[in-house]
């Protein structure tokens, strides 16, 4: 899925994922963006691999050191996490990615008023840095606050399961 | 909490996943030396996790040529020193 033409200024771009479905495929257009300039990352549910990244960008022919040295990761592991995270990025024109950004509101022990609460606050302060530079939010499909979430986001992308390459035969049938 | 990099042991893991379609294509001796060489790269699984490089795979790669390098050391000085006799 090509996300880049999506990514605009002022645009909160939501990119919902199938729950089986990893965030390999971001990859990719991650390592294409962090080779124009310097990028956020901020990361709920601990998806962010710099590994394949790195094989990204070497597959574009680059060496990953100085690319991935563009890359700035915050991970966040509750919602008062990602809040936080959230209030500290600077608001600079660059690029945001928000990974996996439903995670952490699934936890049951923080109690709903307050996962809400911290939602929307979360959801103003994305609207606010969307002022800057382009977002790009992912979000598990069939998760709590998918819906709010993606009626506050401008532009919604469905990332589908792609079926197993069928395997080749050993003998062709004559 | 979290790491910042995945563990040495998940990326090798990862790549050896990544030959599966290739070991699979080899003949059985062939997958047989394969097999050799990826547990030899397993062997210096710390030192590649403590250098941390981008591209694990050549970390693997050079954790195979050393033992590999060792295997011809070792065979050397055993043709020398039965030269010598």
């Amino acid at each position: 899925m090509d996300i880049l033409p999506a990514l605009a200024q002022g645009r909160l771009c939501l990119a919902v994922i199938h729950p089986a479905m990893g965030h390999a495929w971001l990859m990719e257009p991650m390592a294409s963006l962090a080779e124009r300039g310097p990028i956020q990352v901020i990361d709920g549910g601990n998806h962010f691999n710099a590994y394949r990244l790195a094989k990204a960008i070497g597959g574009h022919g680059l060496d990953p050191t100085p690319v991935l040295r563009q890359v700035f990761v915050s991970r966040s592991f509750t919602c008062h996490q990602l809040a936080a995270c959230l209030s500290l990025v600077t608001s600079r024109p660059l690029p945001l990615i928000v990974l996996d950004f439903l995670a952490t509101f699934q936890d049951e022990s923080v109690p709903l008023h307050e996962r809400r609460k911290l939602f929307n606050v979360c959801l103003w302060r994305l609207r606010q840095i969307s002022r800057t530079g382009p977002i790009l939010i992912t979000a598990k499909a069939n998760t709590e606050f998918i819906g709010p979430l993606a009626e506050n986001c401008d532009q919604i992308l469905q990332t589908e399961l792609k079926p197993l390459p069928a395997t080749l035969p050993l003998f062709q049938d004559r | 909490m979290g790491r910042t990099i995945p563990s040495i042991t998940l990326a090798f893991l990862e790549e050896q996943d990544s030959l599966k379609r290739f070991r699979r294509a080899l003949r059985k001796a062939d997958q047989q030396a394969l097999d050799d060489l990826l547990a030899a790269a397993r062997q210096h699984l710390a030192p590649a996790g403590y250098a941390a490089y981008p591209l694990p795979l050549e970390t693997f790669l050079l954790a195979m040529l050393l033992e590999e390098h060792k295997e011809v050391m070792r065979l050397r000085t055993m043709v020398e020193s039965r030269d010598r006799e």
